[in-house]
């Protein structure tokens, strides 16, 4: 039982129309269509690298950045899972993005602590308490402005792809928009699964 | 004219030594002792420059410093960070957070006057 008439009944005069008529008499002025423009992205966002994957994150997403700390892993757990580190007593859970992804995980080994270099892998944590999550990366984030919308999301990992909404461009370099919480979740239902 | 310089820091004795040091070089110190209180602090007092800890309860340095740093009202104030974190990461990090300066505790006079003449 609905007071909203239907599209088909004669409404009487000067009575709203429902959101969907009205959405569906909207017809665009003669030669305008829907063009995707280069937008440029003024905040400073950070840009960081796992394997051939560059990801980007809010300037508020990422907490701090260390070198590669000891890991201690969790047993039966995912390979994706590396395992969790004492951030100042907090215990972190540290996810290896390019495992998850199904990428070549080859890397230069370092040794956990030793002297931290931009090709080094690194732990970048998100968030701030129960909330807080590590993953591995390649060298130090970088801080980024002057991004523009680059429009295609295309050769995106399958389990990554739900979880970039954009592709932003800097130089030559393309950067997807990382939605971490997301993608933290889905991993954590596929791994309880 | 003296610098005013906001001071902000968890510890009652780094607050004390660093307010000590900041006052003896000719400033005029305010404190606060965790990154909310500096953030409301920096907005009110305005101060010249902002000498901040990073290890801090309620909110850290880095999150005080990138709200500081984005915030019209006070993104042109300098920070300084004056911390424990002596690795190099962290001092990349804290510079990528929108950090003018890095001190490692301890901090001793020279340190902090240093700092104090280089953000102007």
């Amino acid at each position: 039982m609905s007071n909203i008439p239907s599209a088909a009944e004669p409404r009487p005069a000067g009575e709203w129309l429902s959101p969907t008529e009205a959405l569906g008499r909207f017809e665009p002025p003669q030669g305008a269509g829907l063009v995707v423009a280069e937008e440029a992205v003024e905040r400073v966002r950070y840009g960081f690298k796992v394997g051939s994957l560059s990801l980007l994150v809010g300037p508020q997403a990422g907490s701090e950045v260390g070198p590669l700390a000891p890991i201690a892993g969790i047993p039966n757990s995912p390979s994706w899972l590396l395992g969790m580190i004492n951030l100042r007593g907090n215990l972190v859970p540290v996810f290896d993005l390019a495992r998850a992804c199904g990428l070549d995980a080859s890397r230069a080994s370092a040794e956990p602590g030793g002297e931290e270099s931009a090709a080094k892998p690194m732990i970048l944590v998100f968030d701030k308490g129960e909330k807080a999550a590590g993953v591995l990366i390649d060298g130090f984030p970088r801080a980024l402005t002057g991004l523009r919308r680059a429009g295609q999301l295309t050769g995106l990992p399958e389990p990554l792809a739900r979880h970039v909404p954009a592709a932003l461009a800097a130089a030559d370099e393309v950067w997807f928009e990382f939605d971490h919480e997301s993608f933290f979740g889905a991993l954590l239902d596929s791994g309880a699964g | 004219m003296s610098k005013k310089a906001l001071v902000v820091d968890d510890s009652p004795t780094d607050l004390a030594n660093m307010k000590t040091i900041l006052t003896d070089a000719g400033c005029l110190v305010i404190t606060a002792t965790n990154g909310r209180e500096a953030v409301a602090k920096a907005k009110a007092e305005k101060p010249q420059v902002i000498f901040l800890d990073i290890i801090m309860p309620d909110m850290d340095g880095y999150e005080a410093c990138r709200l500081l740093s984005e915030d019209p009202a006070t993104k042109g104030i300098p920070v300084v960070f004056v911390t424990s974190k002596g690795q190099k990461a962290d001092q990349v990090w804290g510079q990528m957070q929108g950090a003018k300066g890095y001190v490692v505790k301890p901090v001793t006079p020279e340190k902090l006057v240093d700092q104090l003449k280089a953000v102007g």
